[in-house]
C-alpha cells in the first residue's frame, strides 16, 4: 500500500441557551507523530477568538491545546484543519507474537527498560474498570498459549460480531460494564470493551482517538462533513511494538485511520472537553471531513 | 491493686483511691497509665493527682464547664445522615493522654524521618521515578494507582516540598513501641480539633495544666503559617484555605484553621483561573491567589484535568500549578502516599535513601500484587486483616479496619482467595492491631479504653516540625481494635510533659501579631457576601417577630392596661395574620382571644412556618454557620445561645407567669447583643455593609407591613393601633418625650415614617441603605451610577419629597390612600433593590462540564 495523504477538517459548534461568561477547553485535535504518521500542517481556530491559548504536550505525549474564552458568548466554534501523511504499518504475522500469558511479566521484568512505558496501559482506568465478567469474556479468546495478537484479533472479531452498533444507547459517561451488558454502543464503547477485557488479563492496551476515511457507496460522490471522529485500540506485542485494531470495523488498522491521540481511555484524550460557567443547556454540532489529498 | 506513691495526706490518698478504684487496664495490651505491676507511671502523677484532688463534685462542675465551652465554641463534627444535621457536638474526654518528654523525643524523630521519606517518594514519583526504575517500588503499585495523577507529572514545587502538612496515626503495640498505622498526606484533618481540645482543656483544668508543665501548641502553628507564606515571594501574597464547604465532615476545622492561620476560606466556586493564574472572586474584583492550603482531595481539585465530575475544585488549577503561578499545599497528587501497600516498602525506601532503619516501624503489611507476599497472606489469612490496596481516602478513620481472615465465612473466604490470585494488586493484608489502653472519665471514676494517637508535622523552611501534642482517639468499647470517629467515638487532648520550662507562646496572640501585615481575610467572596446579607435579614426578622409576640403576650395578660383594650387584640390578630402569611381562618374558634392564641402558637412553635420564631432562629443559625469564618467569637456564641423551642401558650390565667415571655425576653437580649456587636465591634468592611443592608431592608419592609395592616383603615387612635406601632417600632419613649401626649396619627407617622434621625423609622432605613450601597466596593468603578444605586436613590427621593399632610389625608371615606400608596411603592422598591443586590453581587453562575463522544 502506498503512502496516503489526507486533509482533515474538524469543526465543533456549541450553542448555549444562556450566556457563557467563562469557558476553558482542553483540545486534543492535533494529529500526533507516530512511527507510521507525520503531521504536515495543523491549524486551530476558534470563534469568538479565545482570550488565551496555550500549546503543550500531555502525559502521553499527545499535543494538546488549552483555550480560554472570558468574554460573554452563546456560540462557540472550534475548527481544526490538518494535513497528515500515513504510511502502512509493517506486516506482522499474528501467530509469531508472544504467548499472551508471558506479556505482562515481560514488560514488568526490567523497570528501567524504556518499554516499561507499556506498563502504563495494563491497569484499570476510570472508564475501563475491571470486572469478572469482562475477564471471563476475554478468556474465550485468550486460550492458553495463544499468541497475544492472534488472541486480540479474535477478540476484536467477536466484539464486532456480537455487539450492535447503536448510537442511541450510550453516551460519553457510560461505564464499560454497562456497554458490555447491553452488547451495544458506538466506537468508543466497543474500544473500551476490548481494552477492559484485555486489561482484566493484565495486558497492555491503548485507547486511540482519531479519524477514519469513509468511502462513499459505489457511484456516489463523497459527502463533505459526513465523517466523524473515531476510536479504536492498540495492542502491545513485545518485540514488535503497538498494533492497532478496530473493533467497530473488525480490521487491522492500516492507512485509512488517522491518529489524533492515545491514552488509557476516552477520558484522557477526549477531542474537546471543557468547563463553562453559565450556559444553561447546550447543543453540540460536530462536522468532520476526511479528504484524500489530490496529486498523491 | 493500685500502689500509691508517697502520699502522706490520707485525704488525698482517699481521693486518689476513689478515682482509681475501678480502673482496670485491658488485659493483653499495654496500659498508658499503669505499668505491668499496677503502679502508676511517673509522668501521669501530676495529672492524676490533680484530678483526684479536685474531688468528684468539682470534677463534675469543671466537666460541665468544658461541655458548655464545646457547645458555645460550636465545635462540630459533621456526620452524614445525622438527625442533628450539620451541628453535632464534638466528643472530648476530660482526661488527657499523657506522654513523657523522653518518649516524645523518639516519636518526634521518627515522624520527621518518615515525612522526609514520604516527601521523597512524592518528589520521585512525579519526576524521575527512580524508585520504580531501581525496583524499590513495583511499577504497578504506583502507575496503576488511581491516586497517581498524570497531569501533575513533572510539576515543580518550591524547595521540592510536596508534603507541607502530614498526619500519622500511631498505636502502641504490646511490645511498648509506637507503630505507624497510616499516613495522611492528602488533606490531613484534626489539627484544628486538637487546638480546640487544648483550648477547652486549659480552661477546664487550668491549674492542673499549669502544674504539669505541658508543652504548648501555639508556636507550632505560628511557625507553620510564617513558613507557608514564605513560600510565595510576592509582597502582597494572598493565601486561601480551599474547603469542600459546609457539608464536609470537618468544616468546623476548616473555618477554625483559616481564622487561626489568617487565610481566606474559599470554596471552589469562589476561585477562578485566568491565563494560568489563580484568582479569588471578591466584590472588589479578581484578586490573585499565591497559595492554596487545600482541604479538598487532589482528584477533585480541577474538573478540567482531574476528576471531571467534581464541583469542588477550580477549572485550570493544574495549569496554574504547572506554570508555577500558585503553590498548592499539600501538592496535588500527594494522595498516592496514603496507599496502604506502601507500608510494606518503607524499610526498603529508607535503605534506598541511606536513612538507616525506620525509627517508627510500620504495622506489618503485605501487598498481594507481589506473588510471594500474596502466597504468605493466603497461608496466614486467619491472623491478618485484608483491605483494598488503593483505598479511597477516609477522613479521620484510622487504618485499623478490615476484617480478620478468621472472621470471614467460608464462601466469602474462598471468593477472596480466588480474587487475590487473579487480582493480587487490589489487596493489602495487615497484621491485626492491638491498641494500648488509657483512662477516660466514666461517671466519677476512670475506666480503660483502647486509644490511638494522631500526630501532626509541618514543613518549616528546610525542616519539619512536629506538633508537641496531637489528638488521641479512644474507642467506646473495650475491644482494643478498630476505631472510627465516624461511628461516634471520642477524642482526647494529648499532653506532652515538657522537660524544660514550657515556652510561653499564647494561643491567639502570635497569630494576630504575625499575620497583621499579611492577613488576607479582608477579601470578601461573593458567596460570603450573600450569606451575610441574609444573616442581617434573618436576625432582624427574628427580632421583629419576637417583639410582636411580646406585645401579644403582654396584652393578653392584661388587655385593659393598653390603649384600645380588647380592640387592640383584634388588631394584633390582623398583624399575626399578615405575618403568618396564612390565608385560612382558624376553624371553630370564637372571639379575638382564641383567634390570637391559635395564630400566636403557630409563630411560637411551628418550625415549618416561614416566619415562625423557630424557623427564623434556625435560619439565623444556619446562615451564621455558613459564614462563621466572618463572624466574631462573641457573635457566634450569642447565636448558638438562641432558644428556638418556645413553649406554647394555653389559657388566659397563665399568660403572666408563662415561661414564654421569659424566653422571648431572653432571645430579645440576644438580638440586642448581636445588634450591638454589629454596631460597635465590627469594622466597616464589605462584610459589615452586607449585614447592614440585609438588616435595613428587612426592618423597613417589616415596619411598612405593620403600618399598612394597622393604620390605613379604621380608627387607629381608638383601637390602640398607634400605641402598638410605636411599641413595635421601639419608638414609644421617644414619642412620649417629644410630644407628651397620647399617640396621634400625624406625629406618629412623622416619627415612625419620615424622621431620618429615628433609627427605627422607614426614612432612616432608606437613608442608611443609600449610604451602604454607595460604599460597596466595585471593580473598575466609573462615574456612572450602578443599577442598585439608581434604585435606592429613587426611593430616597420618594420619601423625602412626601408631605406629612398628604399622608394624613382621609378624604376617601376615612382611608389613608396616599400613605398606603407611598408605602406600597417603597415596599416594591425595596424588594427590587434586594433582588438587584442579589443579581449584581451574589450571582453564582454554576460551572458545568461539557464534552462529546465520537459517534462513529
Amino acid at each position: 500500500m502506498p503512502v496516503q495523504r489526507f486533509r482533515i477538517s474538524h469543526s465543533t459548534t456549541y450553542r448555549y441557551s444562556q450566556t457563557v461568561t467563562l469557558s476553558q477547553h482542553v483540545v486534543h485535535l492535533e494529529p500526533r507523530e507516530t512511527p507510521t504518521q507525520k503531521c504536515l500542517s495543523y491549524a486551530l481556530s476558534a470563534a469568538p477568538e479565545p482570550s488565551s491559548r496555550r500549546a503543550d504536550a500531555d502525559f502521553f505525549g499527545n499535543p494538546v491545546s488549552y483555550l480560554t474564552l472570558q468574554d460573554d458568548h452563546t456560540l462557540l466554534t472550534v475548527l481544526a484543519v490538518s494535513e497528515v501523511e500515513v504510511m502502512p504499518p509493517p506486516l506482522l504475522d499474528p501467530e509469531v507474537t508472544m504467548p499472551w500469558e508471558q506479556v505482562h511479566d515481560f514488560i514488568s521484568a526490567d523497570p528501567a527498560d524504556p518499554s516499561r512505558d507499556a506498563v502504563q496501559y495494563c491497569f484499570d482506568s476510570p472508564l475501563t474498570m475491571w470486572s469478572r465478567d469482562l475477564a471471563g469474556y476475554a478468556l474465550m479468546s485468550f486460550v492458553p498459549g495463544r499468541p497475544v495478537l492472534a488472541a486480540a484479533m479474535d477478540l476484536t472479531w467477536r466484539i464486532h460480531d456480537e455487539f450492535r452498533y447503536d448510537p442511541t444507547v450510550t453516551d460519553v459517561t457510560t461505564p464499560v460494564d454497562e456497554a458490555f451488558d447491553l452488547k451495544a454502543g458506538v466506537c468508543q464503547d466497543l474500544a473500551h470493551v476490548q481494552i477492559a477485557c484485555m486489561r482484566a488479563l493484565g495486558l497492555p492496551v491503548r485507547y486511540v482517538s482519531g479519524y477514519l476515511l469513509t468511502r462513499p457507496p459505489e457511484g456516489q460522490a463523497r459527502l463533505v462533513g459526513a465523517d466523524a471522529s473515531h476510536a479504536w485500540v492498540s495492542v502491545y506485542c513485545p518485540g514488535h511494538g503497538w498494533v492497532d485494531l478496530d473493533p467497530t470495523n473488525n480490521l487491522v488498522v492500516s492507512t485509512e485511520h488517522i491518529t489524533s491521540a492515545w491514552g488509557r481511555d476516552y477520558g484522557d484524550v477526549s477531542p474537546i472537553s471543557g468547563v463553562i460557567t453559565g450556559g444553561g443547556t447546550h447543543t453540540v454540532d460536530v462536522s468532520v471531513d476526511v479528504a484524500p489529498m489530490d496529486g498523491d | 491493686m493500685v500502689a500509691l506513691k508517697n502520699k502522706n495526706d490520707t485525704q488525698s490518698a482517699g481521693a486518689l483511691e476513689a478515682l482509681l478504684s475501678t480502673y482496670r487496664p485491658i488485659g493483653g495490651t499495654v496500659d498508658e497509665l499503669m505499668d505491668g505491676g499496677g503502679t502508676m507511671r511517673g509522668h501521669w502523677t501530676s495529672v492524676i493527682d490533680g484530678l483526684a484532688g479536685l474531688g468528684a463534685q468539682t470534677r463534675a462542675r469543671r466537666w460541665d464547664t468544658a461541655r458548655r465551652l464545646i457547645r458555645e465554641n460550636g465545635i462540630t463534627y459533621n456526620i452524614y445522615g445525622d438527625p442533628e444535621g450539620l451541628r453535632r457536638p464534638w466528643g472530648l474526654d476530660f482526661v488527657p493522654l499523657v506522654l513523657s518528654g523522653e518518649e516524645w523525643q523518639g516519636i518526634e524523630a521518627g515522624l520527621k524521618q518518615r515525612v522526609r521519606l514520604l516527601n521523597a517518594i512524592a518528589a520521585d514519583t512525579y519526576a524521575d521515578q527512580s524508585l520504580i526504575k531501581n525496583g524499590v517500588l513495583p511499577s504497578s503499585l504506583m502507575l496503576g494507582n488511581p491516586h497517581f495523577l498524570r497531569p501533575l507529572m513533572g510539576a515543580k514545587t518550591p524547595k521540592d516540598v510536596f508534603v507541607h502538612f502530614y498526619a500519622a496515626d500511631l498505636a502502641r503495640g504490646p511490645d511498648g513501641r509506637w507503630w505507624v498505622l497510616s499516613d495522611r498526606t492528602q488533606a490531613p484533618s484534626g489539627a484544628g480539633y486538637a487546638v480546640e481540645n487544648r483550648t477547652i482543656m486549659t480552661r477546664a483544668l487550668p491549674d492542673i495544666f499549669e502544674h504539669a508543665h505541658v508543652r504548648r501548641l501555639a508556636t507550632f502553628f505560628a511557625r507553620w503559617r510564617d513558613s507557608l507564606l514564605d513560600l510565595v515571594p510576592r509582597d502582597s501574597a494572598r493565601a486561601v484555605l480551599l474547603t469542600p464547604g459546609p457539608y464536609n465532615e470537618t468544616y468546623f476545622e476548616h473555618v477554625y484553621l483559616a481564622r487561626y492561620l489568617g487565610l481566606t476560606l474559599a470554596e471552589g466556586g469562589d476561585l477562578t483561573v485566568r491565563d494560568d493564574v489563580l484568582y479569588l472572586k471578591t466584590l472588589d474584583g479578581l484578586k490573585r491567589v499565591d497559595l492554596v492550603l487545600r482541604r479538598v482531595d487532589s482528584e477533585f481539585c480541577d474538573p478540567l484535568e482531574l476528576r471531571t465530575e467534581s464541583e469542588l475544585g477550580v477549572a485550570g488549577l493544574v495549569r496554574a500549578v504547572r506554570a508555577g503561578n500558585v503553590v498548592v499545599a499539600n501538592a496535588l497528587g500527594t494522595g498516592i502516599l496514603e496507599t496502604q501497600a506502601l507500608h510494606a516498602y518503607m524499610p526498603a525506601i529508607a535503605k534506598h535513601y541511606d536513612d538507616g532503619d525506620l525509627l517508627l516501624p510500620d504495622i506489618a503489611t503485605w501487598w498481594c500484587g507481589d506473588p510471594k507476599a500474596r502466597d504468605h497472606v493466603i497461608a496466614n489469612l486467619d491472623s491478618l486483616a485484608i483491605t483494598e490496596a488503593a483505598s479511597r481516602h477516609r477522613v479521620m478513620a484510622p487504618a485499623v479496619h478490615g476484617t480478620a481472615g478468621s472472621d470471614i465465612g467460608p464462601t466469602a473466604r474462598e471468593q477472596l482467595i480466588r480474587s487475590m490470585r487473579l487480582r493480587g494488586g487490589d489487596f493489602v493484608a495487615q497484621e491485626m492491631v492491638t491498641l494500648s489502653s488509657t483512662p477516660i472519665l466514666d461517671g466519677s471514676a476512670l475506666a480503660a479504653r483502647p486509644v490511638s494517637l494522631r500526630c501532626y508535622v509541618a514543613s518549616v523552611g528546610d525542616d519539619y516540625i512536629v506538633m508537641p501534642g496531637g489528638m488521641a482517639r479512644f474507642s467506646a468499647d473495650t475491644e482494643p481494635r478498630a476505631l472510627s470517629m465516624q461511628s461516634g467515638d471520642g477524642s482526647k487532648d494529648v499532653w506532652v510533659i515538657g522537660d524544660g520550662p514550657p515556652d510561653d507562646f499564647s494561643m491567639m496572640k502570635p497569630a494576630e501579631r504575625a499575620s497583621q501585615t499579611r492577613s488576607t481575610t479582608g477579601d470578601l467572596p461573593s458567596r460570603a457576601a450573600d450569606n451575610l446579607f441574609w444573616l442581617g435579614r434573618y436576625i432582624e426578622r427574628t427580632d421583629a417577630t419576637l417583639r410582636l409576640v411580646r406585645a401579644c403576650v403582654m396584652r393578653l395578660a392584661e388587655p385593659e392596661a393598653y390603649p384600645g383594650g380588647g380592640a387592640a387584640l383584634s388588631r394584633l390578630a390582623l398583624l399575626l395574620h399578615a405575618r403568618a402569611d396564612d390565608a385560612t381562618e382558624p376553624d371553630g374558634l370564637h372571639g379575638p382571644v382564641d383567634v390570637l392564641l391559635a395564630r400566636l402558637n403557630l409563630l411560637l412553635t411551628d418550625p415549618s412556618h416561614l416566619n415562625s420564631i423557630p424557623s427564623a432562629i434556625d435560619n439565623v443559625q444556619r446562615t451564621a454557620y455558613l459564614v462563621r469564618d466572618r463572624l466574631s467569637m462573641d457573635s457566634l456564641r450569642n447565636i448558638t445561645e438562641f432558644a428556638p423551642a418556645l413553649a406554647p401558650l394555653s389559657g388566659a390565667s397563665t399568660f403572666e407567669t408563662s415561661p414564654t415571655l421569659a424566653m422571648v425576653q431572653e432571645n430579645l437580649t440576644i438580638t440586642a447583643a448581636l445588634a450591638g456587636q454589629q454596631a460597635e465591634n465590627t469594622t466597616r468592611g464589605a462584610g459589615w455593609l452586607f449585614v447592614e443592608m440585609g438588616k435595613r431592608i428587612e426592618r423597613a419592609q417589616n415596619l411598612i407591613s405593620v403600618l399598612r395592616t394597622l393604620v390605613i383603615d379604621g380608627d387607629a387612635e381608638a383601637n390602640g393601633s398607634l400605641a402598638l406601632i410605636l411599641e413595635l417600632a421601639d419608638s414609644f419613649m421617644t414619642y412620649r418625650t417629644r410630644y407628651v401626649a397620647a399617640p396621634q396619627l400625624a406625629p406618629m407617622l412623622d416619627l415612625v415614617v419620615l424622621d431620618e434621625t429615628n433609627p427605627r423609622s422607614v426614612a432612616f432605613q432608606v437613608v442608611a441603605l443609600s449610604q451602604a450601597v454607595g460604599r460597596i466596593p466595585r471593580p473598575g468603578r466609573n462615574v456612572d451610577p450602578t443599577e442598585d444605586e439608581l434604585s435606592i436613590a429613587a426611593l430616597e427621593a420618594d420619601i423625602r419629597m412626601v408631605e406629612l399632610d398628604a399622608l394624613c389625608d382621609r378624604s376617601n371615606g376615612g382611608r389613608l390612600d396616599e400613605l398606603d400608596a407611598m408605602l406600597a411603592r417603597l415596599n416594591d422598591g425595596l424588594s427590587d433593590l434586594s433582588n438587584t443586590i442579589s443579581r449584581i453581587y451574589f450571582a453564582h453562575a454554576e460551572s458545568q462540564r461539557i464534552s462529546f463522544a465520537p459517534r462513529h
